[in-house]
């Protein structure tokens, strides 16, 4: 069904969460298409502004891309979701029907139409590139490691929500958190700190151990290692799901990466 | 013929969310059934890759291929207007 040509790429994602539309608990294909996009774009970058606006999709082929989306007006009308369509009017990128469109006009009219926000320039003067073509925007992957974080870390949320006059937001830090929290994931576990004896946990857990088999392989009580573990997941940010899980697939890409680059 | 290549399409996917660290309970919301029938995919998986627990069938999946498991097999047709 996800076809090479049918692949959509997200090219970037502005608009709070909750504003973005993409309702990622009804429409799951869309949802783990997106995780892959993050983890697969080292160049993608995703954003979020307290504008009302959405999201930005490129499609890989030819094909349009086939994203439903439900944009903020639509869903207080509770109509039915759009579609993402590549407009016939001369614009190089797609919009989004419905909500604030975000995109750039080749025809060059020179006019562009979207929403700018204040508060997002303020966080990441680099936004500006939505006045350049966006097939043409690449971002580092330093970018996303300095944005992130910042996102990550709520500043932007509490900026966003000064923008909103609805819920508390709640719901929708915890969906974006989800999305995030695995690529926040590989790259905090990068540096978080680990001691010696944490490293030879970590290591019997790669390898697929139980509590029981790290223990006895250790001599230390399963306790104990359910101890290294819980700081281990606190240090790394891992708080829900199967975290043991999370934590082993992640120090397996960190270990995979560092023999690839030893 | 790999061990993987046994796989059904439905129990791939739930080996690539187990891999991503989803609860049981999750991947069956996901995919549309009850956590028992979650729970009857992945002891088959177990069983056809000779796996004890989700850690190993999880570091399995990280070891053959991880993000490239098909998590979006069985996507409902209605999402893709247009085809």
């Amino acid at each position: 069904m996800y076809s090479d040509n049918n692949t959509v790429e997200i090219v970037g994602v502005v608009g709070h969460v909750k504003q973005w539309g993409l309702d990622l608990d009804d429409s799951y294909p869309l949802r783990a298409q997106f995780y892959r996009t993050c983890m697969q774009m080292p160049d993608a970058f995703i954003a979020m502004a307290p504008t009302g606006a959405s999201v930005l999709v490129r499609s890989a082929g030819d094909a349009a891309p086939s994203v439903r989306f439900h944009s903020p007006d639509q869903r207080a009308n509770e109509q039915p979701a759009g579609d993402l369509r590549r407009p016939d009017n001369g614009l190089d990128d797609l919009r989004l029907a419905g909500g604030t469109a975000l995109f750039h006009d080749s025809a060059g009219s020179g006019r562009p139409a979207y929403g700018r926000s204040p508060v997002l320039e303020q966080f990441v003067p680099s936004l500006i590139f939505f006045d350049t073509p966006l097939s043409s925007v690449k971002f580092t992957s330093l970018e996303i490691q300095r944005f992130l974080p910042l996102l990550l870390g709520g500043r932007m949320f509490g900026e966003a929500r000064a923008f909103e006059n609805g819920d508390d937001g709640w719901d929708a830090d915890h969906r974006c958190n989800r999305i995030f929290r695995r690529r926040k994931m590989m790259t905090d576990l990068l540096d978080i700190k680990i001691t010696q004896r944490d490293e030879q946990v970590l290591n019997l857990l790669v390898q697929g151990c139980s509590n029981k088999e790290i223990a006895a392989a250790l001599n230390i009580s399963p306790r104990t290692v359910k101890q290294h573990l819980r700081t281990l997941f606190l240090r790394a940010g891992i708080r829900d799901g199967r975290k043991r899980v999370k934590l082993a697939t992640a120090m397996f890409e960190k270990q995979r990466g560092q023999n690839a680059t030893a | 013929m790999q061990p993987r290549d046994h796989l059904t399409g439905k129990e791939a996917q739930v080996a690539s969310l187990v891999w991503e660290g989803l609860t049981n309970r999750e991947i069956a919301q996901i995919i549309g059934t009850t956590e028992q029938v979650v729970k009857n995919y992945l002891r088959n998986t177990f069983d056809k890759l000779g796996v004890w627990s989700r850690l190993e069938l999880a570091l399995y999946v990280a070891n053959h291929g991880g993000a490239q498991w098909p998590a979006a097999a069985g996507a409902p047709d209605s999402l893709l207007p247009g085809g």
